[in-house]
C-alpha cells in the first residue's frame, strides 16, 4: 500500500498538479517584462556587490563584521607591509571618484598613522611629500579627463594637496630641529618631491588657462596657491639641508648643499624666463591688436577703451617681468657667490627672496592672462598661449617675430573683439590680412 | 547537488548584477514546484497560476532590496506560504476549499481517466488530490515536496524550517493520515 502510494503521489507530478505549458510561458514573459522595469538605473558600488554576493555563500552578517573588515584589513597590511605590485598598481592608479579611491586614501592615513605611532618622523616627511606628489599628478589626470564632476573633484584634490604640503611643511620643521640620521636624504627627497609638484602644476595651469569659466578661474587660483605653498616646501627643505650642514651633519655635504641651492635657482630663472615670454607674448598680440583695431569704427568705445586699457595693462606688466628678471639674474650670481664664499645662511635669504619674486612674476602673468581675456576672443588667447611662446623661444626676441591681425573675423564673441591673429617668425613673408582670416588657426 | 550549486550561482549573479536573465533561469527551476505547492491549498488551477506568478514577483522585489537570502528556494516556499495565508485572509476563506468539486475548469475527466488507467491501481488520483487537500498544511506539505517533488529531508528541512528529524516524524504521520483517509473513501 505504502510503496503504490508513493507511486501514485509521484506520477501526480506529472499529470494532474501540473501547470499548464502555455501559462508557464506568458508567465515567464510577463515577468521578465516586470522586473525588467524595476531594475535601478544605477547601481550599486561593485564592491558593495561583492559583498551582497557573498552573502549568498555565508551570512550576510558574517560577510559585513567579519569578512570586508578583514579584507580591507589584509589589503591594507598587504600594500603597507610588502607593497605587492598589483595591489599598489589597482589602487595606485585610483584617481578621486574611483572604488579604489578611498582604498588607496586609507592605505596612505595607515603608513602615515604607523610612522606616526613609531615616531619615525624621517618617514612621515617623506610620506607626505609622496603623497602631496600623487595628489598633484591626480589633479592633472582629472583635468584632462572629461569628468561631468571635474570641478568639484579637482577642487578638493587641491585642498588634499594642501594639506599634504602644509604637513611636509610642519614635519620639515621639526626634523631640522631634532638631531636624527638621515635628515639631509629626506630634505634631498622633499625638494625633488616638490619640485616635481611645481612642475606638474604648471602644466595644470596651462590646461586650465585657456578656459574662461569662472569655474577654472577659481580652480586655477587654488592651484596657484598650492603651487606657492610647493615653492616654500623646496626652499625650506633646502634650508634644512643648509642648517643641517652648518650643525656639523656628516652625511650634508657642502657639495649637496651648494647643488640643492644652484638647482632652486636654476628653477626660479627657467620660470622667470617662461613667465617673461608669455606676458610679452600677451602684450605683443595685445599691442597688435590695439594697432589694427583703433581706427576701425566696427569697435564700440566701450570695446576701444577696454583695448587700450588692456594694452596698456600688458605693456606695465611686461616691463615688471623684464624687471623681474634681471633681478632674479643679479641674484643668481649674488648666490653663487655666497655659497662660494662659505656664507650659506644669507645665500638661503637671497633663494627665498627669488622665490618671492617667482611667485609675483606668476602673479603678474595671471593677472595679464585675465585683462587679455577680457578683451579677445579664447582662439586669440590660445594663439598666444600656442604660438606666440613657441615663437618667441625660436627667435629669441619679440622684435623677430609677427603678428597680422585680421578684424575680419567671423565668430564674435559677446564683449570681445571680433579679430584673429596668425603668428609668424619670418617677417619677411607677407599676408594679406583680410585673406588671412579664412586660413587662421584659431 | 549540482542543482544546489546552481541555484547558488543563480542567486549570486541575481544579488550582484540583478540579472533578470538569473532570475529567469530560477524561475524554470521552481516554477512547476511552487506551483505544485500552492496547488493543493487553493480552489484550482487558476488561483494557483496568479498565485505562482505573485509569489515570483514577492521574491524578485525582495531580492532587489538586497536583503539577506540564505537559500532561494527557502524563499520561494516562504513566500508561496505566506501568499496563500494573505489569499485566505483576503477571501475570509471559512468553506473548506480543498473538495474536488472547488476544482473548476483545468482538471478535465480525460486527465483522470489517463491517470487513473497509468497508475493502473483503485485509487483515483482525483481521490489522491482530494485526500492530500483534506490535510492539514504541514501536512500537505511535507507530502508534496517529499513524494512529488521528491526532495530530500535536508531540503525539506530547510524549505520549511525544521529540524531533519521533525521532518522525517511530520512525513511519517502525514502519510499514515493519507492512508487513512484513502481507505475511508474506499
Amino acid at each position: 500500500m505504502s510503496q503504490e502510494l508513493k507511486r501514485q503521489l509521484k506520477s501526480l507530478k506529472t499529470g494532474e498538479v501540473s501547470p499548464r505549458a502555455e501559462w508557464l510561458k506568458s508567465s515567464r514573459e510577463v515577468l521578465l517584462s516586470q522586473i525588467k522595469n524595476t531594475v535601478p538605473a544605477e547601481k550599486a558600488g561593485a564592491l558593495d556587490n561583492v559583498w551582497f554576493g557573498l552573502s549568498v555563500f555565508m551570512p550576510q552578517k558574517f560577510v559585513f563584521s567579519v569578512v570586508r573588515p578583514m579584507a580591507v584589513l589584509f589589503i591594507v597590511a598587504l600594500v603597507g607591509t610588502s607593497g605587492w605590485i598589483a595591489t599598489v598598481d589597482a589602487s595606485y592608479e585610483a584617481l578621486p571618484g574611483d572604488w579604489l579611491y578611498p582604498a588607496k586614501r586609507a592605505m596612505e592615513k595607515t603608513q602615515v598613522t604607523a610612522a606616526t605611532i613609531f615616531g619615525a618622523k624621517n618617514t612621515e616627511t617623506k610620506l607626505h611629500s609622496e603623497f602631496a606628489k600623487r595628489r598633484a599628478t591626480e589633479i592633472k589626470k582629472v583635468v584632462a579627463g572629461n569628468d561631468p564632476q571635474k570641478d568639484t573633484k579637482v577642487s578638493q584634490t587641491v585642498s588634499d594637496l594642501k594639506v599634504e604640503i602644509t604637513s611636509v611643511a610642519a614635519n620639515l620643521q621639526e626634523i631640522k630641529n631634532i638631531k636624527e640620521g638621515g635628515t639631509g636624504d629626506v630634505a634631498k627627497e622633499v625638494q625633488k618631491n616638490t619640485e616635481q609638484i611645481n612642475t606638474v602644476l604648471k602644466e595644470v595651469k596651462d590646461d586650465l588657462s585657456v578656459g574662461t569659466s569662472t569655474e577654472s578661474k577659481a580652480i586655477s587660483k587654488e592651484i596657484s596657491e598650492a603651487k606657492d605653498m610647493a615653492k616654500d616646501a623646496t626652499v625650506q627643505a633646502v634650508g634644512v639641508l643648509v642648517t643641517k650642514h652648518l650643525e656639523g651633519d656628516v652625511s650634508v655635504t657642502k657639495e649637496q648643499v651648494a647643488e640643492a641651492i644652484d638647482k632652486t635657482m636654476q628653477n626660479v630663472v627657467t620660470e622667470v624666463g617662461v613667465t617673461k615670454q608669455n606676458v610679452e607674448g600677451m602684450n605683443t598680440v595685445v599691442s597688435a591688436v590695439s594697432a589694427e583695431v583703433k581706427d576701425k569704427t566696427a569697435t564700440t568705445s566701450v570695446e576701444s577703451d577696454k583695448l587700450i586699457d588692456a594694452a596698456e595693462k600688458t605693456k606695465e606688466a611686461t616691463v615688471q617681468t623684464q624687471a623681474a628678471a634681471v633681478a632674479i639674474d643679479k641674484q643668481v650670481s649674488e648666490v653663487k657667490s655666497l655659497v662660494e664664499s662659505g656664507d650659506l645662511e644669507k645665500a638661503m635669504d637671497k633663494v627665498k627672496e627669488a622665490t618671492e619674486t617667482t611667485k609675483q612674476v606668476e602673479k603678474i602673468q595671471d593677472s595679464t592672462l585675465t585683462t587679455a581675456q577680457g578683451v579677445l576672443p579664447t582662439p586669440v588667447v590660445a594663439v598666444v598661449k600656442e604660438q606666440v611662446t613657441t615663437a618667441i623661444q625660436t627667435v629669441s626676441s619679440t622684435a623677430g617675430i609677427k603678428v597680422i591681425v585680421s578684424t575680419t573675423a567671423q565668430v564674435i564673441e559677446p564683449g570681445k573683439l571680433p579679430v584673429l591673429v596668425i603668428v609668424t617668425t619670418s617677417p619677411t613673408i607677407v599676408v594679406n590680412p583680410s585673406t588671412s582670416a579664412s586660413s587662421t588657426k584659431r | 547537488m549540482s542543482g544546489k550549486i546552481t541555484e547558488k550561482i543563480l542567486l549570486y549573479r541575481l544579488q550582484t548584477k540583478q540579472d533578470p536573465e538569473a532570475f529567469a533561469e530560477l524561475y524554470d527551476l521552481y516554477v512547476k514546484r511552487i506551483y505544485r505547492f500552492v496547488f493543493f491549498k487553493v480552489s484550482g488551477h487558476e488561483e494557483a497560476e496568479d498565485l505562482t506568478s505573485e509569489v515570483f514577483l514577492k521574491v524578485w522585489n525582495f531580492i532587489a532590496e538586497k536583503k539577506e537570502v540564505k537559500s532561494f528556494s527557502g524563499l520561494l516556499y516562504r513566500t508561496a506560504r505566506n501568499s496563500i495565508i494573505d489569499l485566505y485572509r483576503s477571501k475570509s476563506f471559512q468553506s473548506n476549499p480543498l473538495y474536488l468539486s472547488a476544482l473548476p475548469e483545468g482538471v478535465e475527466p480525460m486527465d483522470q481517466g489517463n491517470l487513473a488507467e497509468k497508475i493502473g491501481g483503485q485509487i483515483e488520483a482525483q481521490k489522491i488530490i482530494q485526500a492530500i487537500k483534506k490535510l492539514k498544511q504541514e501536512y500537505q506539505e511535507v507530502l508534496t515536496l517529499k513524494y512529488v517533488d521528491e526532495l530530500s529531508v535536508d531540503e525539506i528541512a530547510e524549505i520549511t524550517g525544521k529540524g531533519g528529524i521533525s521532518v522525517r516524524v511530520t512525513i511519517h504521520r502525514a502519510m499514515r493520515k493519507l492512508k487513512e483517509l484513502l481507505n475511508k473513501d474506499i
